[in-house]
């Protein structure tokens, strides 16, 4: 019986906590990604209005800092700081009106986040 | 860094602790095949996040939990199903019979004649002709039945009445009274100093004491020579 109780606990903990991980991983990088999809359309629409943009950046490195740490139990922290470095980035050449890099900052924060989604999710690549 | 890493490896080492005490408390030699291998990919598992404190602690912890539980089913199944037992653990596996070494048993269990005779030899077997079956275990090691001419005496061999063996309890140990088995054994300190006055000695002289359902107490001084004396106790023995 004792033993019984062991396999269940130990495979619903399991189970709990990779559905946890799958959820909010696939949550959180959504959400980045249609935020910095909303950055390219301002960045690219709205170059005259510098102030704008940068809160809008500023607005997407909080959400990012928000969760940084909690996605430091899952992700590899390498990976994390790869983001949060494009995302500094970003925000210094959208201040210096440098609107080229910026652009090519949000493709790779988009590339990054495709690929954190890749790694973490649950598919034959990984598997194999 | 250096903070992270102590507490990385504490964490990691209650765990994996944990998890083999829960997995049992055999030996190595003595593990199934299947249970060995859990054992040494958790011990190469729970290196790599402990060192790394790039990856997530998480990442060592779910590999290890994963391999646990797999042990845990593949044990429950091996309790549960003869069938199951057989192809999880493998059969036993008889070696040297009445005619002799069994070579295509060797050959299957991938051993040399040189390998038998080795764990033949640790077995206390020199000969072959002494081996009356050599069964191969499970779990690798060799069991010898030996030729009636061969075998050990023993007291029913040559009618001898032998006393019943007992089974002791520990009183002292390292010099310090083990309450727990004095109230399993009902025994109080006051019968220990007056079984140690027949034998002048005190309880703070001791090192280790036993008695057995007999009556029979093992006295080992700090100092001198062990003393084994009678006394009037008499154990159920249900220790």
């Amino acid at each position: 019986m004792k033993r019984i109780i062991i396999i269940i606990v130990l495979f619903v903990t399991l189970i709990g906590l990779a559905t946890f991980e799958v959820i909010a991983v696939n949550n959180l990088i959504t959400n980045l990604e249609e935020m910095a999809t909303n950055l390219q359309s301002e960045i690219t629409d709205n170059k005259e209005n510098v102030e704008t943009t940068l809160t809008s950046v500023k607005e997407v490195k909080n959400y990012w800092d928000s969760f940084e740490d909690d996605l430091c139990l899952m992700f590899n922290h390498k990976d994390l700081s790869t983001i949060t470095d494009t995302l500094s980035r970003l925000y210094s050449y959208v201040g210096n009106n440098d609107y080229d890099n910026a652009i090519a900052e949000v493709n790779l924060l988009k590339e990054y986040a495709e690929k954190n989604r890749h790694i973490m999710g649950f598919n034959i690549q990984n598997l194999l | 860094m250096a903070f992270t890493l102590i507490t990385r490896s504490l964490i990691i080492y209650l765990i994996v602790f944990l998890l083999l005490r829960l997995m049992g408390k055999r030996q190595i030699g003595e593990m199934q095949p299947f249970e060995l291998v859990i054992t040494l990919i958790i011990a190469d598992l729970a290196t790599i996040p402990m060192a790394e404190t790039a990856l997530p602690l998480i990442h060592g912890i779910i590999p290890i939990i994963t391999l646990a539980l797999i042990h845990f089913i593949l044990t429950f199944l091996s309790m549960k199903s003869v069938y199951l037992r057989k192809l999880i653990n493998g059969k036993p596996v008889i070696v040297v019979n009445p005619n002799g070494i069994d070579h295509k048993s060797l050959k299957r269990l991938n051993m040399n004649v040189n390998d038998l005779m080795e764990n033949l030899r640790g077995c206390g077997y020199f000969n072959l002709e002494e081996v009356l079956y050599a069964i191969m275990q499970t779990n690798g090691t060799l069991t010898v039945l030996p030729r009636s001419a061969y075998a050990p005496l023993n007291a029913s061999n040559v009618g001898i009445k032998v006393e019943n063996a007992s089974l002791p309890i520990i009183l002292i140990s390292e010099g310090k009274v083990v309450k727990e088995n004095m109230e399993i054994a009902q025994i109080n300190n006051n019968f220990l100093v007056k079984q140690l006055g027949k034998v002048s000695l005190k309880i703070s002289d001791i090192f280790f004491i036993s008695i057995n359902t007999e009556g029979k107490m093992y006295i080992q001084p700090k100092t001198g020579e062990f003393k084994v004396i009678e006394t009037n106790y008499q154990g159920d023995g249900k220790w």
